[in-house]
């Protein structure tokens, strides 16, 4: 009785485990998508309260600034 | 080929280039807005030769070189909002580092140096591009492959921001600790002779008046 007992409540635990890391697995799976709308459109926002790209003359001024970006690999 | 065959295969031309502009068009700006209104624009001017084209007493399509225009501003459209999206893409997979600057960001994000290379290839694409004489359709495919490799890149480096930000975090807390403890360590032993001869002091002093 006592050992049908123990090795039902394990049961019930490990079942619980499971489920939880599930839940946390979910959670942690839709905090990240969140995360990633929340800064594009942070990206989004911030860039439209600069102004950037409105007209071609913008578009050519950032191709000034895109010459000057630096893409070396060391020490990344 | 007679004229109207000819206008009837320009145009179905200008509606498959317009459709495939917008839908690019729409990806871009899906990607950050205001990168897209440049092609936006352009779009807006081949409506305007679409309509220019259509002969309003008869409600036929009549000038081909309108049509031409039209199907000229549907490939700049692609170019525009592709060379845009480069350009944007590689500005904000540069800045990890500029925003980083303690830590190797590829301990974090491993893929970090291949997304610079990615950049670089881009980068040099563009640069091709505008010095060269080439027509804007001879680039555009390039730039769409380009430009949907960074933004892979920009959304990797999205979902690790979290992780930079932590590490860069962790590396600061450490500095502050390296030198709170210097200074503990140099602190201390000037504290304890000033203490001594301070000490010393006050005891020569006490025992001879």
């Amino acid at each position: 009785m006592l050992r049908e007992m123990v090795v039902r409540h394990m049961m019930w635990a490990r079942e619980a485990r499971i489920n939880l890391s599930a839940v946390a697995r979910n959670e942690e799976s839709h905090r990240q998508s969140t995360r990633r709308i929340v800064m594009a459109k942070t990206r989004g926002n911030l860039a439209i309260q600069f102004g950037r790209y409105a007209t071609r003359r913008d578009l050519d001024r950032k191709f000034e600034d895109f010459k000057r970006l630096n893409f070396d690999v060391e020490n990344v | 080929m007679s004229k109207t065959s000819e206008l009837i295969d320009v145009l179905k031309k200008v509606q498959a280039h317009y459709e495939i502009a917008d839908g690019f068009v729409r990806e871009v700006g899906l990607f950050c807005d205001e990168v897209s209104i440049p092609a936006m624009n352009e779009l807006r001017y081949a409506g305007y030769h679409v309509f220019q084209a259509i002969d309003a007493t008869t409600g036929a399509v009549a000038d081909l070189d309108h049509l031409r225009k039209a199907l000229g501003h549907c490939d700049r459209a692609q170019y525009e909002a592709a060379e845009a999206g480069i350009m944007e893409a590689s500005g904000i997979i540069t800045r990890v580092r500029s925003d980083h600057p303690d830590i190797v960001i590829s301990d974090v994000l491993k893929a970090y140096p291949d997304f610079l290379k990615r950049a670089k290839k881009a980068y040099d694409a563009v640069i091709e591009g505008r010095s060269g004489r080439s027509s804007v359709t001879d680039h555009t495919e390039q730039y769409i492959g380009h430009f949907r490799a960074l933004k892979e890149a920009v959304d990797d480096i999205d979902a690790y921001s979290d992780d930079l930000r932590a590490a860069s975090k962790k590396v600061e807390n450490d500095n502050r600790k390296y030198y709170l403890q210097m200074a503990v360590r140099i602190g201390v032993p000037i504290a304890v002779i000033v203490l001594t001869f301070l000490l010393r002091q006050i005891f020569e002093f006490n025992i001879t008046p």
